[in-house]
């Protein structure tokens, strides 16, 4: 098949599921029929399955041992303070940057700030604390702000009111599809368009997804048949030759429990940390074997590597099998918390394997696995309904072949560049 | 290593940058912000580190590797510092001693202070070169490249121009007029002290919140801008402590952070608390970052830098506008005229030796305080009555010079207390920032003797001797100071108040 | 004794606590604030057992400090039973605080 142009649209944190379900029940008929010309499946994320780390390996093509992203947060080296990292921690090259006589418009896509040379345009998604760095070329923040553009939803709100939240919501939307059709006309070889309130709404009012009498029910499908105009709206301005790709950089279920494994960590002798809640991972002590980066990154405290560091080199694999004993000992209500535990070399190759965790905590279904220091216990619930899923993120793509048991690392396989 | 600022942050680092994710409110004003970022927490970058993305500003100098450790505390690896004003007394002799522990030093001068001194028909007893020469010497001797530009202070223009070449981090302001009878001689005199002093640093700071806020400044005051209570109250370093209460009408109140009452004593010492002013305003308006050093009257000529050449010597000047004290004393005792006391000789002053004032504004420079920050430093390393270190000097040209050595009391041109208590809070450079003197008065005035006894020098105070003797009145009139009295050294009794340091 | 308090712990330290709390706003840029410090540490000693001393960093927790309409700092808020029951904004001597607390013994 002849392939014109590429046309990717990101719903960040949208399982296979609910779009199959609101495909089949026709909330989302312009997915449907979509669905009718391509191929529909459930694809893996990356491990873990945050967004920054899943969109890296999306653009780079590349798992975090290679591009050398592993998490929403990261230790700088030689210390305990907590880093956010950004473009700047990617260290694979994105498609873009290796292919820079295709041109692009990128829109919303995480885990690009701030916003570095492209053939064409980039506008970051979250996190993006200025707006004046997240926006590629420079010029074009004068017509953004025009459309009062903005990065992110104020998740505060959702704090105070799902009302003030849900319009927000909406109104961003709105924005993100005032902005789409701004750029539709540049001159691109790859449209790469993507909404990330869908993520937002998920985590606070999941319950309200899966729970057809909760008040905010209607919303929530209202929010998705939003999406389902604008890929409708897209769609019909593609040419039958151009690929389509729909994707989603990881999956949402419901929260039963958040896991605070830095807590568990402690009670088993393993963490042994102040409580000075201002300092957070600067309270871990020497004598602390392991601890825990969000969500489920068991990092150990090596000599040498960590300014407490307790552990050497040769008790190294001593301490993992504690560990995973350890951690396989954790149930709640009778049942494993953890369906699997994976050593880094298990998953991870690359380069940068330095900074990969050394152990990786897979959940089973309904625990939200958390890191943070100083929180009294184990299993708790707070205002957040829905956490990321690792099997059920999905992909869509008309004109073009899908490998099995597809990641998002496949992606730039199924562009072709 | 236990350097004192150790556990110093990215608060206190001219590296990081705050703007865009923490905004900032003044004392007393309300605050509106919702934070941008993640999770609530205050995240930075770091100029020097970019890869670090954005991260808590919570890196310790002794985890961060751009801070490395060297005798006076960490420093910032090549951090850049400008000294206004870095041709004169103090100016050259920081810019040698920074630059040989590494520090990448830039400065400016239009040369007011030889001129100035030029004016009085003196000069600077220790012969110093021209600075051409002296930048010459410098890479030549300690292999320190200067980054010279000749400008006056309040060319704001140039200044600025200068300042978003270099980018310092942080700003020693040495460029003023430091001369108290300097200030008193007529209107034009005044007038143009005041303007250099007050103006120019006015102008510095709205040039520093434009191109470098981030940049601390390290402002020179004086002891001098506190005054003499008669009351004996101690004199706080800048503001209050919170147990200092003030009580009236049967009610209490606490003075705890206040700015403690300044008394100046020429224009000069009112150009000083006008700057005091201003730089406090900047730092709750912009969040500028400052110490407000006060140093006690600096006397000396000696620091490993000056000594290593005769092209890097700084200058010395004892005439009777120019000359601080001590070093007046021992150029008269070599010069053979009996050291010139004024009044009753019960004046008591804080006092620092060059080499330790030196030292400290090392380790004030390496240890920034926080954003919107201004504190206040009394530089100081004893408390000396006049007569008392007439009485020294007299003693050390003596025992080891053989020089004989009498005093003489001088009606005061002066307007000040003669006699008076005087204690002095000195803690903050002991206790925060690591400072023990290591240069006691004794010392420093044999190395003064040690110098002016050599031939030329000798002969340079000899040439312009007619400087010496004070003329210029707090009263306007140029009229000599009669002599009250000549009297052998030793033959006084100890009488009246004693100074107190507390540290 | 005196704790730091922030976002994250300041409901379970403040308003949690079973024994009243003096709860001390301040900043690092604000002199007053340094000087009642040093005060504050020592009245943490002398109320211990009897009063719980937190100390909140405005600039660090707006978002604490909006909630309780700081406008100044020094601030002093005291809470009983997770409810502020007193409040004073300047620098106060030793004695003014102690008469502060002392109500809430």
């Amino acid at each position: 098949m002849k392939r014109k142009r590429t046309v990717i649209i990101g719903i960040d944190g949208v399982p296979f599921s609910l779009m199959k379900n609101l495909s089949d029940d026709g909330t989302m008929d312009n997915f449907a029929s979509l669905v009718d010309q391509g191929s529909f499946v459930p694809m893996r994320s990356s491990i873990p399955e945050i967004s920054n780390v899943s969109w890296s390996s999306v653009i780079t093509g590349k798992n975090p041992g290679e591009h050398g992203v592993y998490g929403f947060t990261e230790l700088i080296p030689g210390t305990y303070s907590i880093m956010f990292p950004d473009f700047r921690a990617l260290k694979s090259g994105t498609f873009w940057q290796e292919n820079p006589e295709k041109k692009y418009v990128v829109i919303n896509l995480p885990s690009t700030y701030p916003a570095g040379e492209i053939n064409g345009v980039l506008i970051s998604g979250f996190v993006s604390p200025d707006l004046n760095r997240a926006v590629y070329p420079e010029s074009l923040l004068v017509e953004l702000q025009k459309l009062n553009y903005r990065i992110d939803v104020d998740s505060e709100k959702a704090h105070r009111s799902y009302k003030l939240f849900l319009d927000e919501l909406f109104e961003v939307l709105e924005i993100r599809r005032k902005t789409y059709r701004y750029l539709w006309d540049y001159k691109w070889d790859l449209f790469f368009f993507v909404i990330t309130g869908s993520d937002r709404l998920e985590h606070f009012l999941w319950n309200a997804y899966e729970d057809e009498s909760s008040e905010y029910h209607e919303k929530f499908i209202d929010y998705f048949r939003k999406i389902d105009e604008i890929i409708g709206e897209i769609v019909k301005k593609t040419s039958e030759d151009d690929q389509i790709i729909l994707l989603s950089d990881h999956g949402m279920e419901g929260i039963r429990y958040n896991v605070n494994l830095n807590t568990y960590l402690s009670e088993t002798g393993f963490l042994n940390a102040d409580n000075n809640p201002e300092k957070r991972y600067r309270n871990i002590k020497k004598g602390t074997k392991a601890f825990v980066l969000d969500p489920g990154r068991v990092y150990l405290n090596r000599t040498g590597k960590y300014p407490n560091g307790t552990v050497t080199e040769e008790r190294e694999e001593d301490v993992i099998d504690d560990l995973i004993s350890c951690f396989k000992d954790l149930k709640k209500d009778g049942e494993n918390v953890f369906r699997k535990i994976y050593r880094k070399k298990e998953i991870y190759h690359g380069k940068f394997l330095n900074n990969a965790p050394d152990l990786v905590l897979m959940p089973n279904k309904g625990y939200n696995l958390r890191g943070g220091i100083g929180k009294k216990d184990i299993f708790t619930r707070d205002i957040f309904e829905g956490k990321h899923t690792y099997e059920d993120a999905f992909l869509y793509v008309r004109n073009g072949d899908i490998p099995e048991n597809v990641s998002v690392e496949d992606i730039r396989k199924i562009i072709g560049y | 290593m236990d350097l004192h600022n150790k556990n110093k942050t990215c608060w206190n680092c001219p590296a990081a940058i705050f703007k865009g994710n923490v905004d900032f409110r003044g004392c007393g004003q309300s605050r509106r912000i919702v934070p941008k970022g993640n999770e609530k927490h205050i995240v930075i970058e770091c100029a020097r580190r970019p890869e670090l993305g954005h991260f808590e500003p919570s890196i310790t100098f002794e985890e961060c590797p751009e801070w490395i450790p060297m005798k006076y505390g960490y420093m910032l690896r090549d951090m850049r510092v400008m000294i206004l004003g870095i041709d004169g007394y103090l100016g050259w002799t920081l810019a040698l001693k920074l630059g040989k522990l590494g520090f990448k030093v830039s400065g400016i001068d239009n040369y007011t202070r030889r001129n100035c001194v030029m004016e009085k028909g003196s000069h600077t007893v220790v012969p110093i070169k021209r600075m051409t020469e002296r930048l010459r010497a410098a890479k030549e001797v300690l292999g320190i490249e200067i980054n010279f530009r000749r400008m006056d202070i309040r060319d704001r223009e140039k200044l600025r121009e200068f300042m978003e070449e270099v980018k310092p981090e942080a700003i020693v302001h040495y460029a003023e007029i430091p001369a108290a009878p300097y200030s008193m001689v007529d209107a034009e005199h005044a007038i143009y002290v005041q303007n250099n002093n007050v103006l120019g640093t006015l102008g510095l700071l709205w040039v520093m919140k434009d191109v470098v806020p981030s940049s601390s400044l390290l402002k020179l005051g004086t002891m001098g801008e506190y005054g003499s209570p008669l009351t004996g109250r101690p004199l706080f370093e800048g503001m209050f402590p919170a147990d200092a209460v003030l009580q009236w009408d049967n009610r209490e109140w606490s003075m705890g952070g206040e700015l403690t009452p300044r008394d100046p004593q020429s224009f000069y010492h009112v150009s000083k608390v006008q700057d005091t002013y201003n730089i406090y305003e900047s730092c709750k308006y912009w969040w500028l970052r400052s110490y407000d050093i006060m140093q006690g009257v600096i006397y000396g000529v000696h620091t490993d830098e000056v000594a290593a050449d005769e092209r890097l010597r700084t200058r010395f000047d004892y005439d009777e506008w120019f000359g601080t004290v001590i070093n007046r004393f021992v150029t008269q005792a070599v010069a053979g005229i009996p050291l010139t006391v004024y009044g009753e000789g019960e004046q008591i002053r804080g006092m620092i030796a060059l080499e330790d004032a030196m030292e400290c504004m090392v380790r004030l420079i390496v240890s920034p305080p926080e954003p919107g920050q201004y504190d206040v430093v009394n530089q100081v390393s004893g408390v000396h009555k006049i007569k008392d270190i007439a009485e020294t000097v007299a003693k050390v040209g003596k025992e080891k010079f053989g020089i004989d050595v009498k005093i003489q009391r001088l009606e005061n041109p002066r307007v000040e207390a003669e006699r008076h208590p005087l204690e002095v809070v000195s803690k903050k450079l002991p206790n925060e920032f690591g400072f023990r003197p290591k240069v006691p008065l004794e010392k420093e005035v044999e190395r003064m003797f040690d110098l002016l006894t050599k031939e030329e020098i000798k002969k340079r105070i000899m040439e312009k001797i007619h400087v010496i003797m004070p003329v210029t009145r707090w009263t306007g009139e140029k009229k000599k100071s009669e002599v009250l009295e000549i009297y052998t050294p030793g033959t006084k009794k100890d009488e009246g108040y004693k100074g107190r340091l507390d540290t | 004794m005196s704790m730091e308090v922030n976002e994250k712990s300041f409901n379970r330290e403040v308003i949690d606590s079973d024994i009243p709390v003096f709860v001390f706003f301040w900043a690092s840029w604000c002199t007053a604030c340094k000087r009642t410090q040093e005060v504050v540490k020592e009245l943490a000693e002398e109320y211990n057992g009897k009063f719980k001393i937190c100390s909140v960093n405005v600039d660090r927790n707006f978002i604490i400090s909006e909630k309780y309409n700081i406008k100044g700092v020094p601030s002093f808020v005291i809470f009983v039973n997770g409810k502020e029951v007193k409040r004073g904004v300047g620098a106060k001597s030793r004695r003014q605080l102690k008469e502060m607390m002392d109500e809430f013994v």
